[in-house]
């Protein structure tokens, strides 16, 4: 009896990252719109002559065909659809796409995140136009939350739910959102936010991309929100986010040497 | 050692105890980067097989290259004394600094006889998903040699892998480095000899149309 082919599918995915394995081989993380995270095995990836590896980069949206294994599927097969290769070339937007694919990775689990899959493909195209890099990267953060649960509270009081003006809000990192200024002595840990932050936020969270991209951020506006931004992914990821400290290292430094950040 | 008619190596999960030498051995190879468990086996088997004056050198190299084997103060590349060999060449050229990830890429570039410059090691990429950032490479060593009184380097070849982090570490490092006033350059990218144009992704064929040259 002759055996069984294996049971081979295809599929889009975005390589969200790749550790060594054995022999040649790497176990390559991808996010697929069917099925979400999954690991998968890509053999012969660090021989030079390989098929697959320039495929298979980090930030590569492709086509794979893989085969069915008992533990992770073997990519059979990898064909790029995009690189983004402006992203590539460019420190600001590299760093801001490797942001997006640990947020997504830290954020996820295998077999979930299959809807994270289009908001991820949308803000690696946008991030390789180099615009609004601002409303392009907090907006994605505020659609992480929102979809994996997260979604933080901007206009009401997390406490007793009553809407609260920008100008006398409190920021709550722990609690997600705002307090107003009756409930602050019961949230422990709370903090000034400025009204303008708070305001760019809740632009962020309910405009559509193409009304959001038109707000005027200055450097120092944007140091703020990323400060708050990324705290809050931290926070709610219950782990270290490696990638936004080195976003705000480059910020820093872009400032010192250019006078300008992101804009 | 009687061995031969115990059964097979390969196969069984663990057929001669959780903590018996063979096993230890099959995982001690198992943790090394690129050896899968067969390989381990196959690696533990050749070991049992040979004679215990080569299982003795193996052991003794072992321990050698972890008590003798230090980082050269000025490239970081792997020595036995400091400064390295390659550092204290006059033959070569010091107005040149080519900056590689690995000791091996060293080995890589000194084999193919067409650099006589200087290197520095990073040991290692910008790669946040693996929790390593920029401290965590020699990237201060890198830059208090090309900030010292006495640097002579005129350009710096950023050689890290055409990879996603191999790329953000370049552009990094290059940001830094321009601020010295120094040439930075970056290895040309392009299809590997004997690959197929068919094959190749369309980041390596694109970069290898821009950067055509003329024959």
């Amino acid at each position: 009896m002759s055996p069984r082919a294996p049971r081979v599918y295809s599929t889009r995915a975005i390589v969200l990252g790749q550790r060594e394995f054995v022999e040649a081989a790497k176990v390559i993380t991808i996010l697929t719109p069917d099925v979400g995270k999954q690991d998968s095995v890509a053999k012969g990836v660090l021989k030079p002559k390989s098929r697959l590896a320039g495929h298979l980069e980090p930030g590569t949206y492709c086509d794979l065909e893989l085969a069915v294994a008992k533990n992770l599927d073997i990519i059979r097969e990898a064909q790029t659809i995009s690189r983004f290769r402006a992203s590539q070339q460019n420190l600001m937007q590299l760093t801001t796409l490797i942001y997006v694919l640990e947020l997504v990775d830290k954020y996820t689990v295998d077999g979930t995140g299959s809807d994270l899959f289009e908001p991820l493909l949308v803000t690696l195209e946008r991030l390789d136009r180099g615009i609004n890099l601002s409303a392009v990267v907090h907006g994605f953060e505020l659609t992480i939350l929102e979809i994996t649960g997260f979604r933080p509270s901007l206009d009401q009081c997390i406490h007793c739910l009553s809407s609260v003006d920008s100008v006398k809000a409190n920021w709550s990192q722990d609690g997600g959102g705002i307090v107003c200024e009756r409930c602050v002595s019961v949230i422990p840990d709370t903090s000034l936010i400025e009204p303008r932050v708070l305001k760019v936020l809740r632009a962020y969270q309910s405009w559509p991309y193409e009304e959001s991209a038109r707000i005027a951020i200055d450097s120092n506006l944007e140091a703020q929100l990323s400060r708050v931004m990324h705290g809050l992914m931290k926070a709610f990821a219950e782990r270290d986010i490696k990638s936004a400290d080195l976003l705000e290292e480059i910020s820093w430094r872009n400032e010192l040497s250019n006078g300008r950040g992101m804009s | 050692m009687t061995f031969g008619n115990q059964g097979p190596i390969l196969g069984n999960t663990n057929p001669y105890g959780g903590s018996s030498p063979i096993n230890r051995l099959v995982s001690a190879f198992h943790m090394l980067p690129g050896i899968g468990p067969r390989s381990a086996q196959r690696l533990a088997y050749h070991v049992l097989r040979s004679p215990a004056s080569e299982a003795q050198e193996l052991a003794n190299a072992l321990l050698d290259v972890k008590e003798n084997i230090i980082l050269c103060g000025s490239c970081q590349n792997l020595t036995i004394k400091s400064p390295c060999n390659l550092c204290d060449d006059n033959g070569r050229a010091q107005d040149l600094l080519c900056v590689v990830e690995e000791p091996l890429d060293v080995v890589a570039i000194e084999r193919t006889g067409d650099f006589k410059g200087n290197y520095h090691v990073l040991h290692g990429v910008i790669a946040p998903r693996s929790g390593v950032g920029p401290e965590d490479l020699k990237i201060d060593e890198l830059m208090k040699r090309l900030r010292s009184s006495d640097n002579t380097f005129k350009e710096v070849i950023l050689a890290t892998n055409p990879s996603t982090e191999g790329e953000a570490t370049a552009l990094y490092l290059a940001q830094l480095i321009h601020s010295l006033d120094l040439k930075v350059t970056r290895l040309a990218r392009g299809l590997p000899t004997g690959s197929d144009v068919e094959y190749a992704d369309i980041d390596t064929l694109g970069r290898a149309l821009e950067f055509r040259h003329e024959i």
